[in-house]
């Protein structure tokens, strides 16, 4: 994804001696000024004032101990794209240091994509509906699947209004017999669900630990076994399966070449097959 | 559950499996600095420090968080610059 063409970051190579002095690492930032004012935009849509906060924040970052952020430079890759990835990194830090004045919950603080802080704070704080809320959401994080935003939205109303104990009643005698009684075997099953959830908890822990399920462990250790995907395959579904990511964004910031939809088709059906073969879906309910 | 690619939602939890199977005794290495990750969104890093950056990618959650929001900002930007570009040739071409 060369965003900036290489003769401008020749140029820029070629007119600044590295490492960069302190002036010319204040000059190129403010240089840049007005792209970092569109980061900005687009990291805080429809809000002028955390996107000028944080814009503000940023700039105080940046030129804190004689603008030492800016003087890693090195001239590997463009500054352009460097200087963004710093933005990021910032923008997300200021993120972090207002929203917690307005005390959302630690499992939305513990997420790493923005997106829940976005979606908390659209039910939460702002009142909208769900599909209101699914719809901004939709908006501001361009490139994602809409599927996300709805179970993203769903959780954050089911976590935030929880169901009031349901109130016993009497039941009829032909409910009870309908009743399905389970076998030994069906109860030692893991349910969809159940699995699901652990393998989520699993994938957005930064540790090494282990899932708390000794079942669904064992099915996870069996299965690497037979495992054979690229870092780039596995990159690819990331994107796209826990982030819902659309396939044109993840071609275009991976960089990617040829049918993206024949490549994810053919991983899980050789997923689909490894867990077949191990008798990893046989053991769910 | 066999016929998983008819089923977006057993689709999906077989993804997830597969991740979360891959992600076992995987080593990610130490974080980036912000100039390696800018060569990898500009693509300029050879295949073996690639794959070494996509490897932390898939097990460093923050990094990987870092790498989507940046790389989607400088995605719009260049869509809007595109945009721009196609406008500035119209109005020069008519």
């Amino acid at each position: 994804m060369a965003i900036e063409p290489i003769q401008i970051q020749q140029e820029i190579k070629a007119s600044f001696n590295l490492p960069l002095s302190v002036e010319d690492a204040k000059k190129l930032v403010f240089d840049q000024w007005q792209f970092l004012g569109r980061l900005a935009e687009r990291r805080f849509p429809n809000d002028d004032s955390m996107a000028q906060g944080a814009l503000m924040f940023v700039l105080e970052k940046l030129e804190k101990d004689q603008w030492k952020r800016v003087r890693a430079w090195e001239g590997q890759g463009a500054f352009h794209t460097f200087l963004a990835v710093l933005t990021a990194r910032l923008m997300t830090d200021y993120a972090r240091s207002v929203y917690g004045h307005h005390r959302t919950p630690t499992w939305i603080n513990r997420k790493e994509d923005s997106a829940w802080t976005k979606a908390y704070q659209l039910i939460v704080f702002q009142n909208y509906s769900r599909h209101e809320a699914v719809e901004i959401l939709s908006v501001t994080f361009r490139g994602r699947e809409k599927w996300y935003f709805e179970d993203m939205v769903a959780t954050v109303l089911a976590k935030n209004n929880r169901p009031a104990r349901p109130i016993e009643s009497q039941v009829p005698i032909d409910a009870v017999e309908d009743t399905v009684i389970e076998t030994p075997e069906q109860a030692a099953k893991i349910s969809e669900k159940t699995l699901l959830e652990a393998v989520i908890e699993y994938l957005s822990n930064d540790q090494d630990a282990q899932t708390d399920n000794q079942e669904i462990q064992r099915l996870l250790s069996l299965l690497n076994i037979e495992l054979s995907m690229s870092e780039e395959d596995k990159l690819i579904l990331k994107m796209r399966y826990c982030d819902g990511m659309s396939i044109a964004a993840i071609t275009k910031a991976l960089n990617l070449k040829g049918d993206i939809y024949k490549r994810i088709n053919k991983l899980i059906r050789h997923l689909t097959n490894a867990c077949t073969q191990l008798g990893v879906l046989d053991d769910i309910a | 559950m066999n016929n998983a690619a008819h089923n977006p939602d057993t689709e999906r939890l077989i993804a997830l499996i597969g991740l979360a199977a891959a992600k076992q005794n995987s080593h990610p290495g130490p974080c980036p600095s912000d100039e390696k990750m800018a060569e990898l969104i500009d693509n300029s890093l050879d295949h073996k420090q690639r794959v070494t950056m996509l490897r932390h990618l898939n097990h460093c959650n923050s990094c990987y968080r870092l790498w989507v929001e940046t790389t989607s900002m400088l995605l719009e930007e260049k869509d809007l610059i595109d945009v721009v570009n196609i406008d500035q040739y119209r109005a020069t071409a008519s």
